[in-house]
């Protein structure tokens, strides 16, 4: 009896963590707070979670680019540079995976930040992407101040590697792919150079994809 | 006799190449172990310009001071920068000589931006520990 009780017990456990569609709940990363608000007559305590804030940027089709254009969105994000002689090559070519696995599906986009716009202009930015086969709304390449993007990249994106990191800093350049949700919240990170990794990504989106949409006025 | 002869020539030539592939290879990973090194002394570096822009923008009596260490910081950054862009990791058409002469040549220079980097980094961030800014 004493067994029954246990296995239905991991089970109900278990099955609290499963959506809708029978995939695994992902994580949400960084700060969270808690906020209590009459429902029906009823107090209940929600939580209101870190999101991505508003940012504006350039990209290779010299269109700007702000959250307003991601708004009910899945992407994926990442930090780059055209001329880097170390991991970069190896990541876009993993991010290839998923841009093949998703470029028809207009609500899954992808951001790849350069962090060296000194040099990554437009029409640079547009180069490696045709270099690359990109072409269309997919994949982004975008341009900003590079103050700007590293302060986005820590204090936001990578929050979930600096949340299991004691080294203050140096993510940036470690070829992390962020996955971010409808509603703007960091939902994974993963090491952009494992082609297993990536591959969890590819299936992580799918499992984002399949969360109920957030109640009107959430 | 000239089959054994012709197998241990063929042996060595190999040999030879597989060789100075590795000390090419060895060499290259060399400049990349401390361009990768840099990367992550340019964003501790990034983090303390805008912490020195706040600094600047708020007019205290630091500003001058703090919009000196603005140009070193921006300097080495974009000394990175100009590296970066110029160095060619593919070197096509150039022997195992010429290979090794340049990844030689850029192992010093990016060793001494990794001195710049870190003379711009430590110093601003003494700076701004001087002035309780974190």
């Amino acid at each position: 009896m004493k067994t029954l009780l246990g296995i239905t017990l991991v089970l109900a456990v278990f099955g609290s963590c499963k959506s809708n569609n029978g995939g695994n709940t992902l994580p949400f990363y960084g700060n969270r707070t808690p906020v209590t608000k009459t429902v029906n007559g009823q107090t209940v305590t929600d939580t209101i979670y870190q999101t991505i804030p508003p940012f504006k940027f350039v990209n290779q089709y010299g269109d700007s680019i702000t959250e307003k254009n991601l708004g009910g969105k899945i992407y994926v994000a990442d930090f780059f540079f055209t001329s880097c002689p170390s991991i970069c090559p190896v990541m876009q070519r993993n991010m290839l995976n998923v841009y093949n696995a998703f470029k028809a599906d207009p609500n899954i986009k992808i951001l790849s930040f350069t962090i060296d716009p000194k040099y990554d202009s437009v029409k640079v930015l547009k180069k490696y992407a045709d270099k690359l086969g990109v072409s269309g709304n997919s994949w982004w390449f975008l341009q900003g101040k590079k103050d700007t993007t590293y302060k986005l990249a820590e204090k936001n994106y990578l929050i979930a590697v600096s949340q299991d990191n004691t080294a203050p800093g140096g993510y940036v350049h470690q070829g992390y792919f962020v996955l971010v949700d409808k509603e703007k919240r960091v939902r994974g990170a993963y090491d952009g150079t494992q082609p297993e990794q990536v591959n969890q990504l590819i299936a992580d989106i799918k499992t984002l994809k399949a969360e109920p949409a957030p109640a009107p006025g959430q | 006799m000239k089959k054994v002869f012709f197998t241990v020539i063929c042996t060595v030539f190999l040999c030879a190449c597989a060789d100075k592939k590795a000390q090419e290879q060895a060499a290259l990973d060399a400049v990349i172990n401390v361009h990768d090194k840099i990367m992550g002394e340019d964003e501790l570096l990034m983090k303390n310009k805008l912490l020195l822009d706040s600094l600047v923008s708020k007019n205290t009596p630091a500003k001058d001071s703090a919009t000196a260490w603005i140009g070193k910081v921006v300097l080495a950054d974009s000394a990175m920068s100009t590296w970066m862009h110029n160095f060619d990791p593919d070197m096509k058409g150039k022997s195992h000589e010429q290979k090794m002469d340049y990844l030689g040549k850029q192992k010093q220079l990016v060793k001494l931006l990794d001195t710049q980097m870190n003379v711009a980094l430590t110093g601003s961030r003494n700076f701004l520990t001087k002035k309780n800014i974190k």
